[in-house]
């Protein structure tokens, strides 16, 4: 008996009962959360009209032909919808029960962890509402906490569990056309793609601008002058059906564009020797596509970023969001939307790929970011947070100091590693709603916009520790659209009223101003010692570079020029808002 | 010690009156005292949809049944094909029931049974809808009172647009159809 009374008196059993009152106290809290996300979710879950499906199965059934991939796809999402719907209410209740019995520990083991908490000798000189205070502190105190605590861990598992289902339709593998390769293709994890190496990418034309987007062609030769109208020097020509302002791509004997209005997102394949449309790719909307189509001016378009072509995969962004690559026959790999960008022009910027990594400049007004995006699952390898925006394209510069990222924003010219995302310089040296890429050449970064400023930043240090200074600033005459480009020696760069301009690379001295018929939105692009241009009414100029303007020839491509042009092998690749057109020296 | 109270006639008569007047209310009253269920006419129905969305249960009481003497085992069922389906099999893409709560057995060319699976119902009455529409109208909604809670006031009954919810004594908690009529307490449940 005194044996007990010693045991009673030790702070054993108060200990107990105390951590069993926390543990309790804290799962029920848990699970109380979880239960009330549940519901909300259920709440929120409309299996009578899911949106998505309904849109399907309707164009399912207006499709001229059978589709299977489309049929495929309407089952995959019908099943992850009835299971997302009846998982949750399973989980509701079990959940209940679970909080029945932890929320009855609970309260069994707060009785007596107040029945054995440690009794303290009175003190006779306090007041007795003092010592009632003392006596309810420590479990006030640990009430508090503890409230604290699972409020935390709540919110913790509230976030995680309903990232949960999002991420499953956001991470939705597009299932592959035809047959097997359907069923396959829509459950598994994606196989890993080789990325091409740098030296790859040099011999195509895999992005806007061409390699690295920097308006420099690896290839020297191209024809200097052609005729349209009288199919002098045109290899072949294609007629386009569908809107887009994004310029031609080309990856091996592979040319790419894309195409869209408000309803329809289409990639097109066709064969540089012939001209043949290769394929035709309608992108069907994602799981989390937005449903209603994007406010864009018109002068943007559904289809102003140009494609990225990546060895065995190409990729497409839409001005609604939605990324998705594509290998070279057409099957779609993954798909991602990104949601409408709150961008009152419409969604620009071009894709760029390197290495293992796609960016995806997300320029928003709302938390904009950059994306370094996996080439093989379509996820985030990284995200860097962006402070301004701009409807710019990056470009990849190969410094001295390793490879960069370069982005222009609305007062920042930005460096950023390629690899990792991270931030390596950024200097405050533009203004207004900037539209031009970045042009690199010879250590120095050349920025500029319209109504604004343009500077020319050089790079200095090592790799790992670059900085960025402001070398120089011009402000006479700016881009508004175009971008510009570098040979070295010099930046030239057309602008919206019809000038070409020439500056001094290391001094920003105008070198030499051509007047022209009309302003610029296509970009130059450097070729040997020629640089190229065309302006909007479609007036192509070709010019030699140097300190002087020497104009090797002037022609009408008989068309608007909105698109920037490839080239490649002795060869032009050309897009007009009509026709796809291949020039080739004779 | 107190005295104990004597009862006179008169008190003695006013108990036995007031005792009468108590137990002939009670056995009058007590019949109509039966618990009673929630339930729907399936003749009144609309097929709105609110069954799904207004039932304090998610998913609702209330359930699609199938009623086999009506059905005509169509091959081109219209309460479980999309209307212009492609092909007339269980593809996603093919049904018309969000839930896929319709299980198609094959019988014989070119019958197949329809079995409803109350589990995955969840009441939206898109079935018994174009089933009445098109087909034999062998489809149709009741609530299931072993999952129905009987709230007081039903909140679908509140809100049902074509007040067809009513509540039945415990001993006919079930409103069939049959043939061209619908019968309210059929022989086997009442």
């Amino acid at each position: 008996m005194l044996e007990k009374r010693e045991f009673d008196k030790s702070d054993f059993l108060w200990r107990l009962s105390s951590t069993i009152t926390i543990v309790a106290g804290l799962f029920s809290l848990l699970v109380f959360i979880l239960i009330i996300v549940n519901y909300w979710m259920i709440k929120r879950a409309d299996p009578v009209n899911h949106e998505l499906l309904t849109y399907l199965r309707v164009e399912y059934a207006n499709a001229p032909e059978k589709d299977e991939a489309l049929a495929q796809r309407i089952r995959d999402l019908d099943l992850i919808t009835r299971k997302a719907f009846f998982t949750s209410q399973t989980h509701l209740r079990i959940g209940a029960w679970v909080l029945l019995g932890s929320v009855s520990i609970f309260l069994i083991a707060f009785k007596n962890m107040m029945r054995w908490r440690p009794q303290l000798p009175e003190l006779a000189d306090v007041p007795t509402a003092d010592k009632e205070f003392l006596a309810y502190a420590q479990s006030r105190h640990l009430i508090t906490w503890a409230g604290i605590g699972l409020l935390a861990g709540g919110m913790m598992t509230s976030y995680f569990s309903e990232t949960a289902l999002t991420a499953e339709l956001l991470a939705q593998p597009a299932a592959a056309e035809g047959g097997a390769e359907s069923a396959a293709g829509a459950g598994q994890a994606a196989a890993a793609v080789t990325a091409p190496a740098w030296d790859e990418m040099l011999v195509n034309w895999p992005s806007f601008r061409g390699p690295g987007a920097n308006g420099v062609a690896h290839f020297t030769t191209a024809p200097v002058s052609w005729d349209v109208e009288s199919g002098e020097g045109v290899r072949w020509s294609a007629d386009l059906t569908m809107p887009g302002h994004n310029s031609p791509v080309i990856w091996g004997n592979r040319l790419y564009i894309s195409s869209a209005d408000e309803t329809v997102r289409e990639v097109a394949c066709y064969d540089t020797e012939t001209g043949d449309l290769v394929w035709k790719k309608t992108i069907n909307a994602l799981p989390t596509s937005p449903r209603e189509a994007p406010d864009v001016m018109e002068d943007t378009g559904h289809a102003a970023s140009t494609m990225a072509a990546h060895g065995d995969l190409v990729f497409a962004l839409f001005a609604n969001g939605d990324l998705v690559a594509l290998d070279q026959e057409g099957n779609q790999r993954w798909g991602r939307s990104f949601g409408i960008p709150d961008n009152h022009y419409g969604h620009s910027s071009s894709l760029l790929a390197y290495g293992d990594i796609l960016y995806v400049q997300y320029d928003q007004a709302v938390e904009p970011k950059l994306h370094g995006v996996n080439i093989s699952t379509g996820k985030d390898a990284w995200v860097a947070e962006r402070n301004k925006i701009s409807w710019a394209s990056p470009i990849l510069a190969q410094t001295t100091f390793g490879p960069q990222v370069i982005l222009a924003s609305e007062q920042d010219a930005d460096g950023y590693d390629p690899v990792t995302g991270n931030l390596l310089w950024s200097v405050k040296c533009l203004g207004g709603e900037v539209s031009p890429s970045p042009a690199y050449a010879n250590g120095m970064v050349f920025v500029a916009n319209e109504y604004a400023v343009a500077s020319g930043v050089t790079l200095e240090g090592a790799e790992g520790a670059v900085t960025a200074t402001v070398s120089w600033e011009f402000n006479e005459l700016l881009p508004e659209v175009s971008s510009p480009v570098g040979d070295g020696d010099r930046f030239y760069f057309g602008t919206a009223i019809g000038d070409i301009v020439c500056l001094d690379a290391k001094t920003g001295e105008t070198l030499w101003v051509e007047e022209v018929e009309d302003g610029f939105y296509a970009s130059p692009i450097l070729v040997g010692d020629r640089i190229y241009i065309a302006d909007l009414k479609g007036n192509m100029y070709v010019f030699r570079t140097g300190s002087a303007y020497e104009e090797l020839a002037r022609f009408s491509l008989g068309e608007p020029a909105f698109a920037t042009p490839a080239f490649m092998d002795n060869r032009v690749y050309l897009r007009t808002p009509e026709k796809l057109y291949c020039i080739e020296a004779p | 010690m107190s005295e104990r109270k004597k009862i006179d006639r008169r008190d003695f008569m006013r108990f036995t009156g007031a005792a009468a007047f108590t137990g002939a209310t009670w056995m009058a009253v007590g019949e109509k005292a039966e618990a009673k269920y929630w339930q729907l006419d399936p003749a009144k129905c609309t097929q709105c949809g609110q069954c799904t969305t207004h039932c304090v249960l998610n998913p609702s009481a209330v359930k699609c049944l199938n009623q086999f003497d009506i059905c005509g085992y169509c091959d081109l069922c219209f309460g479980y094909l999309q209307p212009g389906s492609r092909d007339l099999d269980s593809g996603a893409e093919n049904q018309l029931c969000p839930t896929a709560a319709i299980e198609r057995k094959y019988i014989e060319a070119p019958y197949y049974e329809y079995k409803i699976h109350e589990d995955k119902c969840i009441g939206c009455a898109k079935c018994v809808k174009a089933c009445l529409i098109f087909g034999n109208g062998s489809f149709y909604l009741q609530i299931r009172q072993d999952i129905c809670i009987n709230c007081n006031e039903c909140s679908i009954a509140k809100s049902c647009p074509s007040d067809c919810f009513s509540e039945v004594p415990q001993s006919q908690p079930y409103m069939f159809l049959t043939g061209d009529t619908y019968l309210a307490h059929p022989p086997a449940l009442s």
